[in-house]
């Protein structure tokens, strides 16, 4: 369902519908302008044009509901989820109201004021602050003054299906068909995921935002899940560049875009082309489509590209496209050591920054 | 306080043909203020429901 279409349907709920009646017990309250929003407190993938959370008058949140991933911006956006979320968000409340939940620290707040680059961007010329910019402008803002971290910051919000799980998305956290790292671990269809590292979540919201907490370094992560009347944790295994996600729907500023992408050769190919077997080298598999337009490059499918500036590998990446998104800004112009047809040639990449966007 | 419902709803309804007409009576009410949200939870013991729309 659309964002649009999923937001009249929440807003126009009737009362005395089901999803009508758990709204009423609660305040409700809709906010369009973000110029006042406390971005630490409400801190999420801002690149959500629907996003919701559950607190109380002490500012303490409940949970989150909303998210997105690489698949689009409803991916888990549903009304009969959102019915369970207000359903628990009621449950927390009494159980706070008991005492029985503790509080939590409320994170100092920050506003988008706080943010330069945004001021310039939109306050001063009394443009929308819209949701994406806070987002995009606080990264701008940190590469600025260096305290920019790409793994964590530009790659912010991992993908849970790259663990491979798979969420019965109506029924919230209940996990539809476990894969790969997942059922390694023990998962199961039906589990209903609990926790994160010891963490409660309620929603694919919550699970998200904390998932997003474990550090990049990480070698596993522990998901507790519900099953029947048992509690398990699950130790799920990390590969390596687990928080690696799809940055194509962002509209990062600070991405710097080399308009193509790579598979990373085995260690057979680099011998048979004579380079270094622990490099970055890779094949070109698909050429971005402003390649051409903005004149990035000229490379070809099936090219090899083997150095950027003359580095042959990273700690971190395993392709000369990721190298040049962690290690180079937006803007610069590199040099690829590049192998087409058995020949060695140097070629230029002109990188870009989404200002167009902007 | 102010309690209103949404001056936006004939807009939102224009944007979904689909959707059923319903009169505002009907209908679950919203306030558009973070900080009346809080004193109106204060008062009632309400928890909030805060959405954040961000529209196109």
């Amino acid at each position: 369902m659309e964002a649009r279409t999923f937001d009249a349907q929440v807003v126009l709920s009737p009362k005395t519908s089901p999803r009508g009646k758990l709204l009423t017990q609660y305040v409700c309250v809709r906010v369009t302008r973000m110029d006042d929003v406390d971005i630490a407190l409400f801190d999420r993938d801002w690149v959500n044009t629907l996003y919701y959370f559950i607190l109380n008058s002490d500012e303490q949140i409940y949970l989150r509901y909303g998210g997105r991933d690489a698949r689009g911006p409803e991916s888990y956006l549903d009304l009969n989820s959102i019915e369970l979320a207000l359903q628990k968000g009621l449950d927390l409340h009494r159980k706070y109201q008991q005492g029985e939940l503790a509080k939590t620290e409320r994170p100092k707040p920050r506003f988008p004021k706080e943010i330069p680059p945004l001021v310039e961007r939109t306050f001063a010329k009394n443009q929308c602050v819209e949701c994406h910019l806070i987002g995009d402008f606080d990264l701008v803002h940190k590469e600025q003054i260096g305290t920019l971290d790409k793994v964590t910051q530009m790659y912010r919000w991992p993908d849970i299906r790259a663990l491979g799980i798979e969420l019965d998305v109506p029924k919230g956290l209940v996990v539809k068909e476990a894969k790969d790292a997942a059922l390694t671990a023990g998962m199961k269809p039906g589990d209903v995921i609990a926790k994160v590292n010891g963490t409660p979540v309620w929603t694919y919201g919550d699970l998200q935002y904390h998932y997003d907490k474990v550090p990049r370094d990480a070698t596993q992560v522990k998901l507790t899940v519900d099953r029947g009347d048992r509690q398990m944790d699950l130790p799920i295994v990390l590969r390596e560049r687990w928080w690696l996600t799809d940055l194509r729907f962002r509209q990062l500023s600070i991405d710097p875009r080399a308009e193509f992408e790579s598979r990373p050769l085995t260690e057979a190919e680099k011998r048979k082309y004579e380079i270094q077997t622990k490099g970055f080298a890779a094949e070109v598999t698909r050429i971005g489509g402003f390649a051409q337009m903005l004149k990035v490059h000229e490379l070809n499918v099936g090219d090899i590209v083997f150095a950027v500036d003359g580095v042959e590998r990273d700690d971190l990446a395993n392709t000369p496209d990721l190298y040049i998104k962690l290690r180079k800004t937006a803007g610069d112009t590199v040099t690829l050591d590049v192998i087409r047809d058995g020949k060695r040639m140097k070629m230029p990449v002109r990188t870009q920054r989404m200002y167009f966007r902007k | 306080m102010r309690l209103f419902k949404f001056a936006v709803i004939a807009g939102l309804m224009s944007l979904v043909s689909s959707f059923p007409l319903l009169a505002e009576d009907d209908t679950v009410e919203w306030l558009s203020s973070y900080k009346d949200a809080i004193r109106e939870a204060k008062r009632t013991q309400k928890p909030i429901f805060l959405e954040y729309r961000c529209e196109a």
